[in-house]
């Protein structure tokens, strides 16, 4: 864990930051009110591979940093043996389990992720010992009642452990929240990482998440992004020892004028490793998604499967979205699979439906309900199932 | 029987992307009675079928069509079927995600609202299945997605005895279908005339193959060819179809024209 982790943010430690990672694309996004970034565009609309430029000198720290004093993390579920902590307080009573993590993840090599490791204040550390089962979910809230926040999430399940951890945000509107994401599944370890945020217009909501999962260890990844703001996500997981497993599952459900961009990376780096990725995307009115599904496969990674499947679905005329399923594979003897379809809903299942009795409305929310169900089910508890139905129902209305 | 009771079809012509495909068809099927529609390729029978059930791709530009009195072509598709109309589709679509329970839950409330308590509903739908002979695990199944040609059609036809029609169309409901399939399909038929809610249910099924014909008995055969009706008669003319072909009805017709 770099020096002054928990320290207030200084222009130093961004611009150090900034060094550790690729400067040219240390940026995105939209206006940040503390950040103050420059907005490039004249359109004011974000479009995809758009590069930022961050402009350090323009960067007012000491606002910054007592604004950010206003964020907060809180914590629900039964944890028995597990701890769950803010950070803050994980860094003075468990800083050798933060060490543990920074050795074994570089989240500053991520444009992002170098943002908020030079900027972050806050977030939480889950941590289960060994061979132990955390019932029930252990959910964290991340309460932003800043205009900016870093929240950095860490996620340590030793040898046999088994959570299931659940991401919430409140953030009030026109935020700006980049926040990482740091999770290690050690060998015969089960993960379940579910996360869900709305993201309103004017805000940005980025997330840079990386995953080792070692062998014999599984994680499932679910994640929802619904809203008319800016969402980006940068997520890798690495499948590091023999048997190790991920299942990824994501819904993205950009309105209005919302940008969504998603890269996901899965590394298969030793033999006979797991992946499997599920994508549903729909972009209503003059949303913008775009998902950039990689799978790399290396060279000692034999007798592995990879799977990548990525449907997405047009709710406008005006709305746009790009699917790039990519295979990156340096290995024979694996199995790697990928499937992309897009298009509109289709005339001919919205008049069976009618047939049957649905009015038109109906049989569009249905079609469109049933598009992402596959995926809704990869949640983890009913409480969280519906209300993303809920969710869902209400963004097609 | 009253005047205005009946699938009555009067003068229908409709057209698909400007080419005329039914060329005045004139047809009533009365409550309880079943028809079967005959007819080669290409004649317009599901022409008709979509455009009684308000297909957007049919145009219907002169004649009338009403079911019990209540003229179905000024009503959107899911009026009609609230109406009483049931479509069994050649080619139903699939829809991804929405299972068969779930759906047949939603139909039923939209057709016949509140007429069935939950508890009901579902002991309605374990005895139509069991009569034709679909697996359990079918109600948690996506609808039509990844069915066989056979299960589709059997999914059509639970769709039918769960709605309770008053008057159905089965459009080539028989084709591509096993003997088993095809023996479901009739018993199927049988068991809705023989519930209270489908006891006057009008059949209209459409047909290439007499050999459905086998199985469910019609009080009469209608032949189609060119969009109109060419031909009506009883269950001989089936018959003959059997034996001679459309082309000898063809003949039979044009010379007479």
């Amino acid at each position: 864990m770099p020096e002054g982790l928990l320290a207030p943010p200084t222009r130093d430690r961004l611009q150090a930051a900034a060094n550790a990672a690729d400067t040219r694309i240390l940026s995105h996004g939209a206006r940040a009110r503390a950040l103050d970034f420059y907005l490039t565009n004249p359109s004011g609309r974000a479009r995809p591979n758009r590069r930022w430029k961050i402009d350090l000198d323009a960067l007012a720290f000491d606002p910054l940093a007592s604004e950010l004093t206003k964020n907060d993390v809180t914590f629900s579920g039964s944890l028995g043996r597990a701890i769950a902590l803010p950070l803050a307080t994980a860094a003075r009573e468990h800083a050798e389990t933060l060490a543990r993590i920074a050795r074994r993840i570089d989240i500053e090599r991520l444009k992002f992720g170098a943002l908020a490791l030079g900027l972050s204040s806050f977030g939480a550390l889950v941590h289960v010992p060994a061979d132990y089962d955390v019932a029930e979910p252990i959910v964290i809230t991340y309460h932003i009642d800043a205009a900016t926040a870093f929240p950095r999430t860490l996620v340590f399940l030793e040898p046999g452990a088994r959570a299931t951890v659940i991401v919430a945000f409140r953030s009030r509107s026109g935020a700006f929240v980049a926040g990482t994401s740091e999770l290690i599944v050690e060998e015969r370890a089960h993960l379940q990482y579910a996360t869900t945020q709305h993201v309103d217009s004017g805000s940005v909501a980025v997330e840079t998440a990386l995953a080792h999962v070692g062998r014999d260890g599984t994680i499932a990844l679910a994640s929802a992004d619904f809203g008319d703001g800016l969402i980006v996500r940068d997520r890798e997981s690495s499948l590091e020892a023999p048997g190790a497993r991920m299942e990824q599952s994501a819904i993205f459900l950009p309105t209005g004028e919302g940008h969504l961009d998603v890269a996901a990376t899965v590394r298969h780096t030793a033999a006979n490793t797991f992946s499997q990725t599920v994508v549903k995307a729909a972009a209503g009115e003059r949303a913008i998604a775009r998902f950039l599904g990689n799978i790399v496969i290396l060279p000692h990674a034999a007798g592995s499967e990879a799977s990548l499947r990525d449907d997405a679905l047009i709710l406008g005329p005006q709305a746009h979205i790009d699917s790039v399923p990519a295979l990156e594979i340096a290995c024979n003897d694996v199995k790697a699979y990928h499937g992309a379809t897009i298009g509109a809903i289709d005339d001919e299942q919205i008049f069976y439906l009618r047939s049957r009795g649905l009015d038109e409305t109906e049989a569009r929310r249905t079609i469109a309900l049933g598009f992402f169900e596959p995926v809704v089910d990869a949640f983890p508890t009913a409480a969280l199932r519906e209300s993303l139905t809920r969710r869902i129902v209400e963004t097609l209305r | 029987m009253s005047e205005t009771m009946g699938l009555r079809v009067a003068g229908l012509r409709a057209t698909v992307e400007n080419t005329e495909i039914l060329r005045g068809i004139d047809l009533v099927v009365e409550p309880g009675k079943i028809h079967a529609l005959m007819g080669p390729n290409g004649s317009g029978k599901s022409t008709l079928a979509l455009s009684l059930a308000g297909h957007p791709h049919y145009q219907v530009t002169a004649g009338s069509a009403t079911l019990d009195g209540t003229s179905l072509l000024d009503l959107s598709p899911e009026k009609r079927a609230r109406a009483g109309l049931f479509l069994s589709f050649q080619y139903p679509a699939a829809i991804p995600g929405v299972k068969v329970a779930n759906f047949l839950h939603a139909a039923r409330q939209a057709v016949r609202p509140g007429s069935l308590a939950p508890a009901a509903f579902r002991a309605m739908l374990v005895e139509k299945m069991d009569i034709l002979g679909m697996d359990p695990s079918f109600m948690g199944r996506y609808l039509n997605d990844g069915f066989s040609g056979g299960e589709k059609k059997r999914l059509e036809m639970l769709q039918m005895a769960m709605l309770a029609p008053k008057y159905a169309i089965l459009d080539e409901t028989d084709s591509g279908l096993d003997v088993d399939a095809l023996r479901a399909v009739g018993d199927s038929i049988a068991a809705l005339r023989a519930s209270e809610e489908g006891r006057q249910a009008g059949m209209l099924i459409i047909t290439h193959y007499p050999r459905i014909l086998k199985h469910v008995t019609p009080d009469v055969v209608h032949v189609m060819i060119d969009g109109r009706i060419a031909l009506t008669g009883g269950h001989d003319l089936a018959e003959r179809i059997e034996r001679e072909g459309y082309d000898g009805i063809r003949d039979e017709v044009g010379a007479r024209a």
